[in-house]
């Protein structure tokens, strides 16, 4: 889009990041949707507590200080924090109308 | 008076138990699935370093491998083939109504767990509404981007009224949610 092949591109509010100063300053938004929750960290069903506490607190610990120059590892974000299941219902909501989900 | 035979047992006992906790303690592992996003070749190598780092602080075997998609780590959740695996939000809804996957922790980005998609243009294009696409060009991820397509797709519902192939002359997918906006 930025190069002018289309005339709109859908993405991330942070796409344009990957972009040089010079084309980002070529480009602007015109829309923008409804808060999405970002990507989830998620666990098979069943997998055992002494297996998931531990691993889940690992990954909290990246958000101290000295850990935080290993999210760069992991798609580089700024940290972690718990989530659970009603987080997603708007997802499931706009799933659920076009068909993704019954 | 317990005869010799007795502590000759309890210590083979003992040591069967031991055994069987080294046993369990060997088999205990844990594999982790990453969805490629915009460098592959960079997340494989981040994959390593990282369940490496984890291994070290967990005291057992972590493992990390890079799916083909968002398909195959929903389905490897599925087999049991990874223990835990990093998503969108999407497939994770698709998972849990799938198998009962569990969502443990959310990225975070700028201090918020939640982002937002939003349609980009050109500033010397004219267009500034989503209505002033009516005809034009698009690009748009992969389906199974909740940014680059699920949610957009919700606003242009919303706000025109209509989406594709009705409303625009050509739609483009461009597969990563971030790659439409400097495509070409």
């Amino acid at each position: 889009m930025a190069s002018g092949l289309v005339d709109a591109a859908c993405a991330s509010e942070y796409a344009d990041s990957l972009l040089s100063p010079d084309q980002q300053s070529d480009i602007e938004w015109i829309a923008e949707t409804s808060p999405i929750p970002a990507h989830v960290v998620v666990a098979r069903p069943g997998l055992e507590d002494h297996l998931k506490q531990p691993f889940v607190e690992q990954m909290l610990s990246l958000n101290e200080p000295e850990n935080r120059h290993l999210l760069a590892y992991l798609y580089g974000p700024d940290g972690y924090v718990t989530t659970e299941p009603a987080v997603y219902e708007g997802v499931r909501e706009i799933a659920r109308r076009y068909g993704l989900l019954s | 008076m317990i005869s010799r035979r007795r502590i000759l047992g309890r210590c083979l006992a003992v040591i069967a138990l031991s055994a069987c906790r080294t046993l369990q303690a060997d088999e205990t592992q844990l594999k982790l699935a990453f969805v490629p996003q915009e460098n592959p070749d960079k997340l494989l190598g981040d994959v390593t370093t990282i369940a490496s780092i984890l291994s070290e602080r967990l005291g057992y075997p972590v493992k990390g491998i890079v799916t083909l998609d968002h398909a195959a780590a929903v389905e490897a959740l599925r087999n049991g083939d990874v223990d835990i695996s990093f998503m969108g939000a999407l497939p994770f809804v698709l998972a849990e109504a799938q198998m009962g996957a569990e969502p443990l922790l959310s990225e975070v980005y700028r201090g918020s767990p939640t982002y937002k998609g939003r349609v980009f243009v050109r500033r010397d294009s004219g267009i500034t509404s989503l209505a002033d696409l009516r005809g034009r060009d698009i690009a748009f991820a992969d389906p199974i981007s909740e940014s680059g397509y699920l949610f957009p797709l919700d606003l242009f519902v919303g706000s025109v009224g209509f989406f594709w192939p009705d409303f625009f002359r050509r739609w483009l997918p461009t597969g990563h949610a971030s790659d439409g906006v400097g495509v070409g």
